[in-house]
């Protein structure tokens, strides 16, 4: 006869499936700072290669969102444990192909083509596209962890008391992914980039046998029903084509082999206006479908509707901050590239580390005090930091940058559980797993929308200028001086922006009720 | 199977690949196959080629910054090429495209990709490389030795050809001359990969004694008699003249 397996306690539950997900989001931003050894060691050309190679972020990007779309409703459906488990194992698979990419899939590939057709694929791109496809199965398995982690601890406890674990879920996420970058810079100071990848996987079977050991195998939920899978497909279409429209901004023309043209791609457009279509077809979609992907009907939920507003608000407006600090260091401020990369690295963590442990005073305080204030505080204090952003100039030392970046890093991070818990606590039992998809996935697209327009805002702002402030037959130092002018207040435009968005955000967020109160309601 | 049908049908199956195979080749000296060849190559309207570097370093320029790696374009008879050059400079890969029409070369400026026309004898020169009278095809007769024919082998590209593996050794001035000094002027060890009947070179290696590593040049040829428009770049808003 077999004992009963004692349950872990609720705590060592968060523990258990907190390490995956912090390595899950860390692979996300890890990237940034390998990215240029990537590029030189697959000898990736610069000026043709370079918008490919942005496909090793964005494709994580892009797969981490589409997991988070269903990987949540299958876990609502077949067992968290269970989801969770396969989405771990997806990770590790993904991290083992990236870490190979160049190797083995790249002959293979280049050998299938030889069976198909003539000519002579050049093997820098084959290998690239290799390690794009390999950092989206990684992607695929490190988004769904998330979503599915947040309902495991959302069943664990009441709705009053799941503020705070889910702090913890979202501090550690975002810990994982803000730290991604320092990681990563580290790393590649002493090792290959490979290595980064190659350390997923004890780790990954460590906590894969700890998981199956420890946690409690699935009781079957109250939700039944299958899969819409028609209605995944059209929500994945459509990010795909948001995200592959939206990153053209900073991608130029097409050109032929003997000329160039300027503006967008012709792709930009259509592939905007399709994802639009598609996610109409998804919405009528989920209308109709027996069991649906997503029940529209929470978003009937105020605080659902707020809050889910409010993350896509500040995921744009944190990532004009992410993608703009080290752009201003390596611009106006850092000597060299190296020397950039590492400056904004620590810089980027005044932001990224206390918005991290903010998180946790953050679930703390709405326990108290509720969504409405933890988040408005919030709030307040990121549009304060960014304000005083705007004042940043070439002469500006870290020292007095990263008091500002700390105050906008506090501010996001206390927003972060008062908005996630919002959502979660407005969704039924057997719709958490959805719901606490939505709360990333928000963000998520937020971040995307928000670093493709401000790229583009960017680049078309600084043509602009450009052209105003520089005079006809400028020498070389007057055209770097112009630069400089251009770019520190082009950086200065998009802070303002990223204040303005928060300001924006506000406005869901004082809608937001308390959990009794949106009961009582309902 | 009925036994009187089968050696028909072997008949039948041999007539079709016999019409769909080159015409089979009797056994020739090997440097007949090289001359054929070298003929072949010479009277070719166009063709599509590959260089790749690899092992020691081998510089564009003499303050010996931009490393070649790899060069892949087309060729139209008698004096056409266009290719993009991959150069390795440090601590960046860059791309550069080159048109040669005649001795007028052309090419994009490093940074930013606009076209500019380049001096007179400015440097290497694809087209200087593929001419059919001075050229690597006319290498291939006057300058290579000790020829050995190795048998016949399927290259991974070309999965399901078998073609002549031959080795031998190539005298490095001409190439020096050609290459403006990229490959040569010491003689190389060179291994060729010829087409049987159609006498089409696939591949040819090139392997240079360096002092510290060997400089291996793999030179690969495809979409034989294909002649590509080469036509002048634009150079601001108009074509050039």
């Amino acid at each position: 006869m077999t004992s009963p397996r004692r349950a872990p306690s609720p705590t060592a539950t968060i523990a258990l499936i907190s390490l995956p997900i912090f390595i899950g989001a860390l692979d996300l931003t890890v990237v940034s700072a390998v990215l240029p050894h990537v590029i030189l060691d697959l000898e990736i050309p610069l000026q043709t290669g370079l918008d490919d190679a942005a496909w090793i972020v964005t494709g994580y990007l892009l797969a981490y969102s589409i997991s988070m779309t269903f990987m949540g409703r299958l876990s609502d459906l077949h067992g968290r444990r269970r989801a969770y488990l396969a989405s771990l194992a997806i990770f590790a698979l993904g991290s083992y192909l990236v870490a190979s990419a160049d190797g083995w899939p790249t002959r293979l590939a280049l050998r299938s083509y030889y069976s198909l057709a003539s000519g002579r694929p050049d093997p820098a791109y084959v290998s690239l596209w290799m390690l794009v496809a390999a950092r989206m199965i990684q992607a695929f398995g490190g988004g769904a962890m998330v979503p599915v982690g947040m309902a495991l601890v959302a069943d664990l406890y009441p709705p009053e008391r799941r503020a705070r674990p889910l702090g913890v879920i979202a501090a550690v996420d975002t810990a994982g992914w803000v730290v991604g970058h320092l990681y990563g810079g580290i790393l590649v100071r002493f090792w290959d980039w490979r290595t980064i990848f190659w350390l997923n996987l004890p780790i990954c079977l460590l906590a894969f046998l700890l998981i199956l050991r420890r946690l409690r195998p699935d009781v079957p939920t109250a939700e039944r029903g299958r899969m819409d899978w028609v209605g995944a497909a059209l929500i994945t279409a459509a990010l795909a084509l948001l995200i592959i429209g939206l990153g053209a901004g900073g991608e130029g023309g097409e050109s032929g082999f003997s000329g160039r043209q300027e503006g967008l791609p012709r792709y930009a457009g259509p592939a905007v206006a399709a994802a639009v279509l598609l996610t109409a077809g998804f919405v009528w979609r989920q209308r109709r479908a027996k069991d649906p992907l997503l029940h529209l009907s929470l978003f009937r939920s105020r605080n659902f509707s707020a809050a889910s507003l409010a993350n896509f608000l500040t995921g744009f407006s944190l990532f004009i901050a992410i993608a703009n600090v080290p752009l201003f260091i390596n611009t106006l401020v850092a000597a060299t590239p190296a020397q950039g990369a590492w400056d904004s690295g620590w810089m980027l963590s005044a932001l990224t580390v206390p918005m991290a442990f903010a998180a946790i005073p953050g679930g703390w305080l709405t326990e108290r005090r509720g969504y409405r204030a933890t988040a408005a505080l919030g709030l307040m204090l990121a549009i304060l930091g960014f304000a005083l952003m705007t004042g940043w100039d070439a002469a500006t030392s870290y020292a007095s940058m990263a008091p500002h970046l700390v105050l906008t890093g506090i501010g996001f991070g206390l927003t972060l559980a008062p908005v996630a818990a919002a959502v979660v606590n407005s969704a039924p039992p057997g719709q958490r797993g959805a719901a606490s998809s939505l709360v990333i996935l928000f963000r998520l697209v937020g971040m995307t929308t928000g670093v493709s327009s401000i790229t583009t805002y960017g680049l078309q702002r600084a043509d602009v200028l450009t052209a105003r402030l520089l005079p006809e037959g400028a020498s070389l130092a007057e055209m770097a001086r112009v630069g400089m002018q251009v770019a520190e207040r082009v950086i200065g435009e998009t802070f303002w922006v990223a204040g303005l968005i928060c300001v924006f955000a506000l406005a869901p967020v004082l809608l937001l009720r308390t959990a009794a109160r949106e009961r009582e309601e309902s | 199977m009925d036994r009187g049908v089968a050696p028909q049908m072997v008949l039948l199956a041999a007539v079709a690949l016999s019409a769909c195979s080159p015409a089979p080749t009797p056994d020739l000296p090997v440097d007949e196959i090289v001359s054929r060849s070298a003929g072949r190559m010479r009277s070719m309207p166009g063709f599509h080629f590959l260089i790749e570097r690899e092992g020691a370093s081998a510089f564009l320029d003499p303050q010996d910054t931009l490393s070649f790696r790899r060069a892949e374009g087309e060729y139209a008879s008698p004096d056409r090429v266009q290719a993009t050059i991959r150069v390795i400079a440090p601590g960046m890969v860059a791309e550069i495209s080159v048109i040669s029409i005649g001795a007028v070369q052309w090419e994009t400026d490093f940074l930013t990709g606009e076209w500019q026309e380049l001096p007179p004898d400015w440097g290497f020169n694809p087209a200087v490389l593929f001419d059919p009278e001075s050229g690597i095809q006319a290498a291939l007769v006057e300058d290579l030795s000790g020829l050995v024919l190795l048998g016949t082998e399927e290259l991974e590209e070309t999965p399901g050809q078998r073609l002549y593996h031959l080795q031998g050794r190539f005298a490095g001035e001409r190439l020096y001359a050609v290459s403006y000094g990229m490959i040569g002027p010491e003689a190389a060890d060179a291994e060729l990969w010829i087409a049987p009947g159609t006498f089409e070179v696939y591949r040819m290696i090139l392997v240079e004694p360096g002092e510290e590593e060997d400089t291996i040049w793999t030179i690969d040829f495809w979409d034989f008699d294909q002649i590509p428009e080469i036509l002048p770049p634009i150079l601001g808003d108009q074509p050039a003249e």
